[in-house]
């Protein structure tokens, strides 16, 4: 399977976009894990739907945003129904913690907009409101497996759609609220974008010099990778060698491996 | 895609029979006086409960995954000997050919709700193999022994209808031989509160499509499929259902509240009778989604009507009021539904139906739609019904429909 890879967004804490975090890897620097997210609100919703978006929506919100405002730089006469697919472990837990939390009080109470903002697919919903988008969009959690399966899906639809797919992979810590234990809240946000084109429709006419085309296939044989990964803990954030490799495309990736589950794996590379 | 097997546990009963007997029966499995009710005391409501769930004890090695959700799963895999259906195409094929896909919109989250409510210890409480939103996927992954392409769709009650159009892109690329598609979700008291915020739960019985209609009774469900690609032919299938149409959509209008005219659903249902290659007027059966609040069945009549003609002769009800809204496993439940309504040509009633909302009426009178007050056992005389189509719509904006074919008869 192959897929043109034909815009990229990347929010993570020290990186504000991906064109930063392609100087910094053509400069063979390393982000600053440290920094904040940088503060963000969707322009492109509606004042009443921007007001009620949360951290975890905005992250997802943001990421898929810089990766359509450049493929409309690039393709201005391109067709921007394009399906979307959101990648996400846990939803958004400071909403879970809060509605849990709020039915074991003695007068429970759930706001509306708590409810309908804690759906996994709200992101999705949200952004195909702003962008007047009718096509299909997905909601999906894959555990610790989100790279492999979640390219998987986006490339498949993408050709049986025969349009581009923005796949959004997005995580962020557990909220403080949930009551689990507190490795897993000190990880990292992480959230990257890809439009990625297995259509055929937008292969023709363009030069084939910088955008690299991605290939996949599945296979038994691979092994865990150790690379060297500022951002590791959440899921989305195992696609940073992913990104790295797109960052510093010449005309030939290495081959990546990333599970599909415990024992079978998904081979990746650009060329 | 064949459907060579499928389970379904819901508040009517566990598996085929049970459910055909409760459609011929006109018994509802809706009640305002549930075990889950106790924790409730609130709210005055109708719920459809899977008696006696929190009993159901998990194998050994999956214990870690115990939360309601999954006790459901593990019920719905048993029934019906669905999976004796899916370990024989496991041993045939090998675990990495067949692929899982499954919808839920809660997950586990009763389990959190437990560690809040203090009603569970710490140490009995494990986050990732309940709550975490792939639990479900995990779960069944590890019960059937599968591992191909493997995740949890969650976007609300379109969840589990949506995992059809999964299962027939990775048959169509050659990724797998086969596929078990499902949806599971359980009553929780976030969701029961959530919609009752909303002002979306009825205190009375769910009406769909009645002019008295007032919200939705929240059911729990439990199903799955076992689909392989259509040149496959398995000498022990059971069924000769066909899924030949699946259509995805979004209204891009508003988070929780449908598109007035039903704009969305009507690009779904176009979707999947243009992948199916016929017309609505080839579909014999529609089952509606039908949720019975205000808006919803408002908002899908609508959508329906810009689509048929004064040649469109088809039944037409929501099983809602048999199931209540089994919102994440609303997709699965009513796609087997559709499967039983072609293999034994009966139509479920639109139970609870005592007074047809004229305005809904006044939008179908160009056609010939038919809304069953009873169950109906179609006879020789009848039309064969040989297509049916189910639409789910969920929050977000959020739109399925599958549409499935008879094939030849035994």
């Amino acid at each position: 399977m192959k897929a043109n890879i034909l815009s990229v967004g990347l929010t993570a804490p020290g990186l504000v976009n991906f064109e930063s975090f392609k100087a910094l890897m053509l400069s063979g620097q390393e982000p600053n894990v440290s920094e904040p997210l940088e503060k963000y609100s969707p322009a492109f919703l509606p004042a009443n739907e921007r007001r009620r978006t949360t951290a975890t929506i905005k992250l997802a919100l943001k990421t898929a945003e810089e990766a359509l405002t450049n493929y409309k730089e690039q393709f201005p006469e391109a067709d921007l129904q394009i399906p979307v697919l959101f990648v996400c472990k846990d939803g958004d837990t400071l909403i879970s913690a809060r509605m849990c939390q709020a039915v074991s009080e003695v007068e429970p109470m759930i706001s509306p907009t708590q409810f309908h903002n804690s759906v996994h697919n709200a992101p999705a919903g949200y952004w195909m409101i702003g962008q007047e988008n009718q096509a299909p969009a997905s909601a999906i959690s894959v555990g610790q497996y989100a790279i492999a399966n979640g390219l998987l899906e986006a490339v498949l639809q993408s050709q049986s759609e025969m349009k581009p797919v923005l796949v959004v992979t997005y995580d962020l810590p557990l909220d403080d609220l949930m009551p689990v234990n507190t490795t897993q809240k000190g990880q990292l946000p992480f959230a990257f974008s890809l439009i990625l084109d297995a259509s055929g429709v937008n292969q023709s006419g363009h030069q084939k010099s910088k955008r690299p085309e991605l290939s996949l296939s599945l296979t038994q044989a691979g092994a865990d990778q150790q690379l060297d990964n500022p951002y590791q803990g959440l899921p989305a954030a195992e696609g940073y060698p992913l990104l790295q490799a797109i960052a510093l495309f010449q005309e030939k990736s290495e081959e990546m491996t990333f599970p599909l589950n415990e024992h079978n794996f998904v081979k990746l590379a650009l060329s | 895609m064949h459907i060579l097997a499928s389970t379904l546990v819901s508040a009517l009963g566990s598996g085929k029979s049970a459910h055909i007997d409760a459609f011929l029966a006109g018994r509802s499995g809706l009640s305002s006086q549930t075990l889950f009710q106790q924790k409730l005391p609130e709210i005055k409501t109708y719920l459809g409960e899977v008696d006696n769930l929190e009993t159901v004890q998990l194998p050994e090695s999956l214990v870690s995954f115990d939360c309601r959700n999954n006790q459901l799963a593990w019920l719905a895999l048993q029934a019906d000997g669905f999976k004796q259906k899916v370990d024989r195409l496991v041993a045939r094929f090998g675990s990495h050919r067949i692929g899982l896909v499954v919808g839920t919109s809660t997950s586990g989250i009763a389990a959190t709700e437990e560690m809040f409510r203090e009603e569970l210890q710490p140490e009995d409480y494990d986050y990732q193999k309940t709550q975490q939103m792939d639990s479900l996927a995990q779960f069944c992954c590890q019960a059937l022994h599968i591992q191909g392409p493997s995740f949890v769709i969650s976007t609300a009650c379109s969840s589990s209808a949506k995992v059809f159009a999964v299962a027939q892109r990775w048959l169509n690329a050659g990724l797998v031989d086969a596929v078990v598609v499902g949806g599971v979700d359980t009553l929780c008291l976030t969701t029961v509160h959530g919609f009752n915020s909303l002002g979306l739960v009825s205190q009375n019985v769910c009406k769909p499509l009645d002019e008295s209609r007032d919200g939705i009774n929240i059911g729990e469900a439990g199903g799955f499929a076992l689909l392989a690609a259509e040149n496959y032919f398995d000498e022990t299938s059971e069924s000769s259902v066909q899924v030949v149409g699946v259509g995805e959509s979004s209204d891009a209008y508003h988070i929780s509240t449908p598109h007035p005219e039903g704009q969305g659903a009507q690009l779904a249902m176009k979707a999947a009778m243009k992948q199916a290659n016929i017309s609505i007027d080839e579909i014999g059966y529609m089952n509606l989604h039908g949720t019975a609040t205000p808006s919803n069945d408002l908002s899908e009549v609508s959508g329906v009507s810009h689509l048929i003609s004064a040649d469109t002769q088809a039944w037409m009800s929501s099983t809602k009021g048999f199931t209540g809204h089994t919102l994440g496993a609303a997709g699965i439940t009513e796609v087997i539904f559709c499967q039983w309504t072609l293999e034994e040509q009966i139509v479920p009633a639109n139970l609870n139906l005592e007074s047809f909302d004229p305005l809904l009426a006044s939008k179908l009178t160009q056609s010939k739609l038919n809304v069953p007050i009873e169950t109906q056992r179609l006879n020789a005389e009848q039309p064969p019904i040989h297509y049916a189509m189910s639409n789910s719509f969920g929050f977000g904006g959020n739109n399925a429909t599958v549409i499935l074919k008879r094939g030849a008869l035994k």
